[in-house]
């Protein structure tokens, strides 16, 4: 973090006492554990770039020689929910289409069924809108892969083009005749879309002079759009009124008897830049630049299956380059206080 | 009472922390205690698990200067020391540490109604006893220590040691236990003779989810906590708050201190060591002062929250006004790290770092005031000799012709054991002093002009004299310590004859450095027309401003070159005023003139660009290059540059693309590449620099540059 930076120990401690005292250095970490994905791991390559979920570079957190890509972690989650073939598929053709470092991908754990019971959604009165999967039953891995076209300057990253080199790996979504303004949109996946080809769902997300730091989604269905969430941004250090501001006026949030702290955890309040998001069953928030010992343990805090959280446990050392992005869903439950429905861990491949 | 900003507290002696050199050491070795307080980590997070460290180690440890230097006090901590039997000599090693002062040991004194004990621990060094007191009765003070009787036995330790005269130092954990009977046990601690009570916020350690319940919220515990130290205060007791919101302490904030002392303990120590935090840390000006406010323990986060409605962060003033946006390069002006006092020339001397002196070897030596300090270690341990020039009113124990020797205060003990080196370093300067060595150390040494690192080693020597010029004056600057070597940084003309050109910010605020003479030197070495050295001066004579200057090679007179940055309206009108020539449109962001020899041949105006208007005006090889590259104009930051005819009319335009943030890509020699300049694109690549600025012109002809950044 900037701004003179503290470190997180109240007490000052001097370096590395066993160098002074000449002990000999901790036993090597033990094997890393096995790994469900057929695929080889991917090396991380020092000559690209590091982009987080919006495509801003961001500095290695540690050194990248002999370290892992995040992609890796895709991969894995794709393997664990048993349609790595498909699911790598789909990130080939994208990373094709689109070159490296230009593929932002989401995985999501839905984590209806282990907490308190969520609140029922109402069908809209009118919508066309198929009924969201998160009405499933239990926690179940499911991804989002983001395409940035920032100033219109792609035409190799336009929805229309990219759909068509996926169409016959899934069944890909219907787009209006008449074009969206974007900067960016998505295709949400889960298990059953890469199995079976059901359909994909298309999100625009757009972002303009109006609103300076704030964007809104539109999701498609059956050709039509509807607002989805709204986003704005924020820097932790320096407008955290600013965040509690928003985090006041959502009202899912809202009851938490621990105050922000139901949905900030110690130490993600100095992540790089935070995202608070209004959506159309629960608000969220979204912390950029989370270093891999920290996701670990929001991982492990939120319940996520255990082999993906052992895969980057293990690999630790491997991974301390990358910076992450997480996210979690939180929604007004039947006492009032929000509960957390939903998390997701962001990076760019 | 309070400072005029009492969340602001800056105390020099309150401890040490990372970024201050420390003058408090603690030292722990006895993870052994007869109590059991429920909160503390000693015997169930430590005992067993953690080593002390050994009386070996920690003679060694003591014995080296680079973890002693500065020390005044040494804290032996534990567990309870009074148990171990090798407390005193623990005691007696740090007592031989030249530079400490005060000796304390922090101990639950139950075992002090000794008098015999409290005789020898005194007689051993021991001068300040730092006395754990969690209850004001003894209901209270038993059930947290776990021990029927604790109170009893405290209190007779605390009669003892006001009987010996001893200074005492009490410290109160607040806890759930006690935190209503916070300013009885103040009132407690004066009556029983303590001179200062410290209250420290329970660090939940081990106890991470707070599961023995000893957390108190802390908008239940400030009023008791402020009570407590406006009583402690009336009483003349010295006061201090520890891991407690300072914004909550209101008028008594002044007391608060997070400082701690450098901590010798097993590395183990701190795999679990709570973090603490607060939302309002980045902008809140108690968080970031040396001994600021460390916020809330993670625990007590997870349990209570943030506490984001009763904390009152008091806002940075430079949080207020967020930094100007849309500047050319990253004009760099963070101030620069105090200067480092010149290096010490111990070659008068004859006594160079390792040399021996009587079975003692010279370790170090630095400026103290007007004292030069030579470090020896002997067996015996560190021993530190200070010279001084003559005065003879100074009591030394031996003088040269031109030198007081002295030395800090030291144990009988070590004075015995460091006389031969006394003896044999009074000789060895005495035989070498003619009166000149008092002069000899205090003259700095005699700076090394060093152009090499400010120019790329890898490119030819620089033969313009103008720009050789400007090259040797800044490197005699940057060896005055009054110009960073990366402020100096190279660009090379693509498709050019070899011409030598430079860009310099003279404007990053240090120690000593006057910005505006700094900038008019280098102009004046430059050749640059006195009206710019004039605007220059003018310019930087405002500390909120700055500015570049560049000269590059023209294959007869210089171009000398002034840019202003104009990141508010005010400063547009002040440099227009100060530079002439045509009006600048309300977007430009920064100003600038070349001359060439004594006259203006150009005015350029800059201003942010959009990716859509770079690509309508700029689709070139550049854009193409950075298309190439997957780079997007839209995330990259754009400069427009118009440059302008004395008389107003439109010469040509430039893009600059700022690629700092691609370093590793290698940008600089690929653009040169691009363009068919192979021998600027091995230049490039063989400079060693990072590329900053890509830039590209379009008008009646067409000039490519990199802009590469100095020496790091
Ligand atoms: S706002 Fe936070 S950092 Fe500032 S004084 Fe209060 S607790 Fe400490």
């Amino acid at each position: 973090m900037t701004a003179r930076s503290r470190p997180g120990l109240p007490l000052a401690r001097i370096d590395a006492i066993d160098d002074v005292l000449g002990r000999p250095p901790p036993p090597p970490p033990p094997a890393p554990a096995p790994r469900r994905a057929a695929a080889p791991e991917e090396l991380a390559d020092p000559d690209q770039v590091l982009r987080d979920y919006v495509l801003a570079p961001y500095p290695p957190l540690g050194p990248i020689a002999g370290g892992l890509a995040a992609v890796n972690v895709l991969i894995e989650s794709f393997a664990i929910a048993g349609v790595e073939a498909a699911g790598a598929a789909v990130l080939a053709r994208l990373r094709a289409q689109l070159g490296p470092g230009r593929v932002v991908w989401g995985v999501k754990l839905n984590s209806r069924g282990l907490v308190a019971e969520p609140p029922s959604i109402p069908a809209e009165p009118g919508s066309s809108l198929p009924p969201r999967r998160e009405t499933g039953r239990g926690p179940a891995l499911s991804w989002e892969l983001y395409v940035y076209d920032p100033g219109g300057e792609r035409p190799e990253a336009r929805p229309a083009t990219v759909l068509a080199t996926l169409a016959d790996v899934i069944a890909v979504p219907t787009l209006p005749t008449a074009p969206v303004p974007h900067h960016m949109w998505s295709l949400e996946l889960d298990a059953a879309t890469l199995a079976t080809g059901a359909g994909a769902r298309l999100t625009y997300y757009t972002s303009g002079a109006d609103t300076p730091g704030a964007s809104r989604s539109y999701a498609l269905a059956d050709g039509q759009l509807a607002l989805a969430n709204l986003y704005t941004f924020h820097d932790p250090r320096r407008e955290p009124h600013a965040i509690l501001a928003r985090l006041r006026a959502c009202v899912h949030l809202a009851g938490a008897p621990r105050g922000a702290a139901a949905v900030i955890a110690p130490g993600l309040h100095r992540c790089r830049r935070l995202c608070v998001a209004n959506k159309r069953h629960a608000d969220g928030l979204y912390f950029a630049g989370v270093d891999s010992d920290r996701t670990i343990a929001f991982l492990r805090e939120h319940a996520w299956p255990a082999p993906l959280v052992d895969y980057l446990a293990a690999r630790r050392d491997r991974l301390r380059h990358l910076a992450w992005d997480l996210a979690l869903d939180a929604a007004r439950g039947a006492d009032g206080a929000p509960h957390i429905l939903r998390t997701a861990i962001h990076a760019s491949a | 009472m309070p400072a005029r900003d009492p969340l602001r507290v800056v105390r020099p002696d309150a401890g040490a922390n990372p970024r201050r050199p420390g003058r408090e050491l603690l030292l722990t070795f006895a993870f052994r205690c007869n109590f059991a307080c429920r909160f503390c980590y000693v015997e169930d997070g430590l005992g067993g698990r953690f080593r002390g460290v050994a009386l070996d180690e920690a003679a060694r440890l003591l014995a080296d200067p680079t973890l002693t230097a500065g020390v005044t006090r040494i804290v032996l901590s534990g567990g309870e020391v009074t148990l171990d039997k090798d407390l005193p000599a623990y005691v007696a090693l740090a007592r031989a540490v030249p530079s400490v002062e005060h000796v304390r040991i922090q101990t639950n004194a139950s075992r002090l109604g000794d008098a015999a004990l409290v005789a020898s621990l005194r007689a051993a060094g021991v001068d300040e006893f730092f006395v754990s007191l969690h209850g004001a009765d003894a209901a209270t003070c038993d059930a947290i220590t776990a021990v029927p009787g604790s109170f009893a036995a405290i209190m007779a330790g605390l009669d003892q040691l006001a009987a010996a005269g001893a200074t005492v130092v009490t410290n109160t954990v607040v806890c759930a236990a006690n935190v209503a009977s916070l300013p009885a046990i103040v009132a407690l601690a004066h009556a029983r003779g303590a001179r200062a009570a410290e209250l420290w916020g329970y660090v939940p350690r081990v106890d991470v989810t707070d599961a023995r319940d000893q957390l108190v919220r802390v908008t239940d515990a400030a009023p008791h906590v402020r009570q407590a130290v406006l009583d402690g205060l009336a009483r003349g007791l010295a006061m201090t708050v520890k891991y407690f919101p300072r914004c909550l302490l209101g008028d008594v904030a002044h007391v608060h201190s997070d400082a701690q002392p450098r901590l010798v303990i097993d590395d183990a120590f701190w795999q679990d060591y709570p973090t603490y935090g607060c939302l309002y840390e980045g902008v809140c000006a108690a968080a970031n002062v040396d001994d600021g406010c460390s916020g809330l323990a993670d625990a007590y986060v997870r349990r209570f929250g943030w506490e984001e409605d009763a904390l009152t962060p008091a806002i940075e003033a430079d949080v207020a006004a967020p930094p100007p946006i849309a500047r050319y390069h990253d004009w760099d002006d963070r101030p620069s790290p105090a200067a480092a006092p010149p290096p010490i020339d111990l070659a008068p001397l004859r006594l160079p770092i390792g040399a021996a002196l009587a079975e003692h070897r010279l370790v170090a030596a630095a400026r103290d005031g007007a004292a030069v300090r030579l470090q020896f270690v002997g067996a015996a341990g560190a021993v530190a000799i200070d010279l001084h020039p003559r005065d003879p009113a100074r009591p030394c124990f031996a003088r040269t012709a031109s030198l007081d020797l002295t030395h800090p205060p030291l144990a009988d003990a070590a004075v015995i054991a460091a006389r031969p080196l006394f003896a044999a370093i009074a000789a060895h300067l005495a035989a070498r002093d003619d009166g000149d060595l008092a002069a000899a150390l205090a003259a700095p040494p005699t700076p090394v002009v060093d152009a090499a690192p400010l120019w790329p080693a890898a490119w030819p020597a620089v033969a313009d004299p103008s720009v050789a010029a400007v090259l040797a004056a800044a490197a005699a600057l940057a060896a005055r310590g009054l110009l960073d070597p990366a402020v100096v940084e190279p660009s090379v003309a693509l498709g050019a004859a070899d011409a030598p050109r430079l860009l310099i910010n003279p404007a990053v605020p240090g120690p000593g450095r006057d910005r505006a003479a700094i900038a008019a030197q280098l102009l004046a070495a430059a050749g640059a027309p006195p009206a710019m050295i004039a605007a220059a001066q003018a310019w930087l004579a405002e500390p909120a401003r700055t500015a570049l200057l560049g000269v590059a090679a023209a294959g007869g007179p210089a171009r000398s070159k002034l840019y202003l940055a104009t990141p508010r309206a005010a400063d547009r009108a002040a440099a227009a005023a100060l530079l002439g020539g045509p009006g600048p449109a309300a977007d430009v962001t920064q100003l600038a003139i070349d001359a060439v020899g004594a006259r203006v041949v150009a005015y350029k105006h800059y201003a942010p660009l959009t990716a859509a208007a770079a690509r309508a005006t700029h689709a070139g090889a550049l854009t193409a290059l950075l298309a190439d590259r997957g780079l997007l104009l839209g995330e990259l930051p754009l400069l427009g540059c118009t440059r302008l005819a004395p008389d107003g009319a439109a010469l040509d335009r430039a893009l600059h693309v700022d690629v700092r943030r691609f370093a590793q890509l290698g940008l600089g020699a690929a653009w040169a590449e691009a363009t068919g300049d192979a021998r600027a694109a091995a230049r490039i690549a063989a400079s060693g620099r990072a590329t900053r600025v890509l830039s590209e012109t379009l008008g009646a002809a067409t000039g490519r540059h990199v802009y590469l950044g100095g020496a790091r």
